[in-house]
């Protein structure tokens, strides 16, 4: 069987190098949405690199704490949502109405004067966003500098000991990536993905369309070695595509992986071999390469999408949710960037044995109804 | 080889494509499938070769029931289809290396197989070249040779010059004369009925997929339409008049008189046994009924006369 396994993989991997236009959807998908990501995100005002003016009208020892505390509060995470800068009033005026300021904190003349007389004092914040999730994040970072200014913890002396319930977190993950580096390390698999299944599908459908998998078919080669065959050519097939959109990614973004290489491995090969046959179900049904290419690419940016590539999949209805917790690639996009970032193995076994499941199943579904188009064509 | 009973196939959709086919193959001889495009010969020589399940009945090739033994069967028969079923972006080296070793030949007669396959076709020159810059004729004798390369005892050849030139044509009807002389059996299938009659020991004629006649080629004419067809074109028959009015006439069995095209002359074919004697008695006796006899000819009959005598159609209709 392996001389026969070897013979289906070696005329695989031909058809393959002369023949790349597979590689296309995947040097073009994860680019094109790490870059619509890129746009999107800087313009809705998310990104660490976006500031909050500071304008502290108030000389007094009052409104320098506050200006204090809010220029310096620790976050947890490791990538805040915006810094703060100074401005004067003007300044900060005209970067706001430009849209250059996305929001702008005022401590007034007599913040200091009215504390100290007792008095309640007033801090100003203006904001002007229209993502929900953008100004909460704004106004909660402004609520919780008012907090901390009443409790008196004041920077740098800041000591959350003396508090009635004193702050410790800890978090599952200990790191976790800003926002557009997390999207770039999903673009690397999204590029293996696009490759996995468009290149099985368009394979699968010019078999068909030419005929030549009848007569793959017809001969006595046992079924598992055609399975095997055309699996362990997709392997390296899909991987080709990392060659060129990995560094490139890596090195454009400065994102580099340092979770374990083998783990990181693993993921993709689980991906490619639960894509494939999903690739193979593309072309046997269709049977037209141009079609076959389409559907393989709609696939993959829906699923990209749906399945927690652009937002956490918890944020979807819980129908799409379902459906898309079938598709291997929610469990892929799941397990890459932990691992990609992390090194750990936190949470992964359940994505990593439905990826397995996923490949034997289909794979035998697939020799199943090739057998069964063969014979309808 | 080849036993064929009571086959019939129902494709999805409910379209019946075989109907309680019968035939038998003996070793060694050369089968041409007749019948025009749908009548049911692809259907029929794929499930000799374990493509399609029938609906019902049954194939044996060589004692192994096709539906059980597929394994078996696989290694025996050597099948060249239709749409020539190449890939097009090997070599024909590597098309036929392919194959090779998919049909486990011994891996010391690879090389040595490949390139008599390769002589055989008339490649060798070619062999290094990508299937997709060949032409039609090229790639039906590539496909031919492949079908072949695996020492199979059956050949199944589903329409094997189908769009491919006179030399192409001629460079596979000699292989198949020649996989007759080394003791192979060949079942092909075409709607040519040159080449049936140039390569068949027996012709089975399928239509509609039912079985309507088989035989050697020469029996099929002397039974359906005689030793000679007396072809005549007359003037003067009234378009309500037919081929039983002019058998009558003519007191020779006629077989059909065409349509008369815009009130002009109409053409009648007329059995014949006797030939040389019977056409001048055709003639006069035409003559004699008010008939005017524009043109007449005699030849031998060809499969197609036979499909039309069986039929009432031609094969191209």
């Amino acid at each position: 069987m392996l001389r026969e396994i070897a013979a289906i993989v070696k005329k695989d991997l031909k058809q393959a190098k002369r023949d790349p236009k597979f590689l296309g959807p995947s040097l073009i998908i994860p680019f094109v949405f790490l870059l619509v990501y890129t746009i999107m995100w800087t313009s809705v005002g998310g990104g660490e690199s976006f500031a909050c003016g500071l304008v502290v009208e108030d000389l007094s020892p009052e409104a320098n704490d506050m200006a204090d505390i809010l220029e310096n509060m620790m976050s947890t995470t490791n990538h805040t949502w915006f810094s703060i800068e100074r401005y004067d009033l003007e300044t900060a005026d005209d970067l706001y109405r430009t849209g250059e300021l996305i929001a702008y904190i005022v401590i007034p003349e007599g913040f200091g004067d009215n504390i100290t007389s007792g008095q309640n004092t007033t801090a100003v914040m203006f904001i002007n966003n229209v993502n929900d999730d953008v100004v909460k994040n704004y106004v909660h970072r402004f609520e919780a500098a008012v907090l901390l200014f009443n409790q008196g913890a004041v920077y740098p002396g800041f000591d959350q000991s003396d508090a009635r319930i004193a702050m410790e977190e800890s978090f599952s993950l200990t790191a976790t990536p800003s926002n557009l580096k997390y999207m770039a390390a999903v673009a690397i698999i999204l590029s293996l993905i696009a490759c996995s299944l468009a290149s099985q599908a368009m394979l699968t459908a010019t078999e068909f369309e030419t005929g030549a998998l009848q007569d793959t078919l017809n001969s006595p080669t046992p079924r598992l070695a055609l399975v095997l065959g055309r699996t362990i050519a997709a392997i390296p097939r899909s991987l080709s595509a990392l060659l060129i959109s990995a560094p490139v990614i890596c090195l454009s973004m400065n994102v580099f992986p340092v979770g374990n290489p083998f783990i990181l491995f693993g993921i993709l090969l689980l991906t490619i071999l639960s894509l494939v046959p999903i690739g193979e179900l593309i072309g046997m049904k269709i049977r037209n390469r141009e079609q076959s290419l389409l559907a393989a690419v709609l696939l993959t940016v829906t699923g990209f999408i749906l399945g927690g590539g652009m937002a956490p999949i918890g944020l979807s209805p819980l129908s799409i949710r379902m459906i898309v917790s079938v598709l291997p690639i929610t469990h892929s996009l799941g397990l890459w960037p932990r691992v990609f970032f992390l090194d750990t193995m936190l949470g992964l076994t359940n994505s990593i044995l439905y990826l397995i499941g996923t490949w034997i199943v289909m794979s035998a579904l697939v020799v199943r109804l090739m057998k069964r188009e063969v014979e309808r064509s | 080889m080849v036993e064929v009973s009571n086959l019939t196939h129902i494709y999805q959709g409910g379209h019946k494509a075989l109907e309680n086919l019968s035939f038998t193959v003996k070793k060694g001889e050369i089968i041409g499938l007749l019948g025009p495009n749908g009548a049911g010969k692809s259907t029929t020589v794929k499930m000799i070769t374990g493509i399609l399940k029938p609906t019902s009945g049954s194939v044996k090739v060589s004692g192994y029931e096709v539906t059980d033994s597929l394994d078996e069967i696989r290694k025996l028969i050597g099948f060249m289809p239709q749409e020539t079923a190449l890939y097009q972006d090997l070599t024909a080296y590597e098309a036929l290396e392919y194959h090779a070793e998919l049909y486990g030949v011994p891996k010391e007669e690879v090389k040595d197989r490949i390139a008599k396959m390769l002589e055989l076709a008339g490649l060798t020159n070619r062999k290094d070249d990508l299937v997709k810059t060949y032409s039609g004729g090229m790639k039906r004798r590539l496909a031919l040779v492949r079908s072949i390369l695996h020492d199979s005892e059956l050949l199944i050849l589903d329409e094997m010059s189908l769009g491919v030139d006179v030399q192409s044509r001629n460079l596979i009807w000699n292989q198949v004369r020649k996989m007759k002389e080394e003791g192979r059996t060949v079942i092909f299938c075409t709607n040519y009925m040159d080449e049936a009659e140039a390569l068949a020991d027996r012709v089975i004629v399928i239509d509609n997929g039912s079985l309507v006649a088989s035989g050697t080629p020469g029996d099929l004419k002397r039974e359906h339409v005689g030793e000679y067809l007396i072809e005549v074109l007359i003037e003067g028959m009234e378009t309500t008049l037919g081929s039983e009015w002019l058998t009558e006439r003519v007191q020779l069995p006629v077989e059909k008189v065409s349509d008369p095209l815009n009130g002009g002359p109409r053409t009648a074919w007329i059995r014949s046994n006797a030939g040389h004697s019977d056409l001048p008695l055709a003639i006069a006796r035409l003559s004699e009924s008010g008939l005017v006899v524009k043109q007449a000819s005699m030849r031998e009959p060809s499969l197609g006369d036979v499909f039309l005598a069986i039929t009432g159609s031609t094969l191209r209709d």
